[in-house]
């Protein structure tokens, strides 16, 4: 209480704008990207974004100024993946628009969460229960550590280097 | 021209071409009108769960780095470990030289030379001087526990703090 009576305002609009958007932000970058760790790179460059330029921001229009960053970081990086990729028939740029699938009440979240599933299935102990747990189950770290009884350093270790096998798991296979 | 409700329909649910999509996109990412109706079109549908961790990640990189209190804080802490560090070195430092002190006047043994009673000399020997020394390095390590554990505390507490 005491913290966000001394917070800026900038860091409380900033905040505000984050809890209200950052589902609708990510939900964006997701279908802009078709890749759940993408989208996810896209929305902490979003929001990254969006701090940095609060001061120039109006006030109105929140859900729209999010967006419109969203869209802005996504296409910026579509055009790198484009300029890095071997051009094919179809640049990368157009195939990688919107190759996420429509989101259907319920069921995109359910096929996402069960994809992550698979995709964590496949990794090695200790990763694939750690990467399940957190990606799948919506623990965090100290709530692994204390039903695993492992040291939470342990834990927060082992679910970057999960991520990190989960990116390049999905990046190759292109699941989710 | 702006981004009409049947194409922002059409994107949503996938049902237009790429090249079009892309179109779109384009006129979206510098009309704040029209990202405004995505963003309303979006929010009707069931939006995405947010990957675990996001959003503390995002804080950490924007309000958290940025907080003057948090810096300060944390510049506070470096300097009180520095200076715990230093003192540390100098109370080893200046142990070693005590019991240095200590055991070199001894070491000789006997004045023929002989090391064969060396044990026994290290408490036997000992001179009143030496005695003296000791119980002053003995003052100087209480003094150093005492300062040490004050220390500890004072970090512990600013690191709970934290």
């Amino acid at each position: 209480m005491v913290l966000m009576e001394r917070m800026a305002d900038k860091d409380r609009e900033f905040i505000d704008i984050l809890e209200k958007y950052e589902k609708l932000a990510f939900s964006v970058c997701y279908k802009m990207t078709g890749n759940y760790f993408d989208a996810e790179d896209m929305t902490q460059e979003t929001f990254l974004s969006i701090y940095k330029s609060l001061e120039s921001f109006d006030g109105n229009n929140p859900g729209g100024f999010v967006t419109r960053v969203a869209v802005n970081k996504c296409l910026d990086y579509l055009k790198r993946a484009d300029r890095r990729a071997v051009p094919l028939e179809d640049s990368v740029l157009v195939q990688n628009v919107s190759c996420a699938p429509p989101p259907e009440d319920g069921i995109l979240q359910e096929e996402t969460r069960y994809e992550l599933l698979k995709a964590c299935n496949t990794l090695k102990p200790p990763y694939n229960e750690v990467a399940e747990s957190y990606y799948c189950n919506g623990m965090t770290a100290a709530q692994i550590a204390g039903v695993t009884g492992k040291k939470l350093k342990t834990v927060q270790t082992q679910i970057r280097r999960a991520k990190e096998l989960l990116r390049k798991k999905i990046r190759k296979e292109d699941i989710i | 021209m702006h981004v009409t409700e049947e194409q922002l329909n059409n994107y949503i649910t996938d049902k237009m071409p790429k090249t079009e999509q892309l179109k779109i996109l384009e006129h979206i990412s510098g009309c704040s009108f029209c990202a405004g109706k995505l963003a309303s079109a979006m929010q009707k549908k069931e939006l995405m769960f947010i990957p675990p961790g996001l959003k503390d990640s995002i804080l950490e990189k924007t309000v958290y780095a940025a907080s003057p209190s948090r810096k300060i804080m944390s510049a506070g802490i470096k300097k009180i470990r520095k200076e715990f560090w230093i003192y540390t070195a100098k109370v080893t430092f200046a142990a070693s030289i005590a019991v240095m002190m200590v055991v070199i006047p001894v070491f000789p043994g006997k004045e023929d030379g002989s090391y064969k009673d060396r044990g026994f000399s290290l408490t036997k020997e000992i001179s009143k001087e030496n005695r003296k020394n000791s119980s002053a390095i003995l003052d100087l390590f209480r003094d150093a526990s005492v300062k040490i554990s004050q220390n500890l505390s004072e970090t512990l507490n600013l690191d709970n703090i934290k």
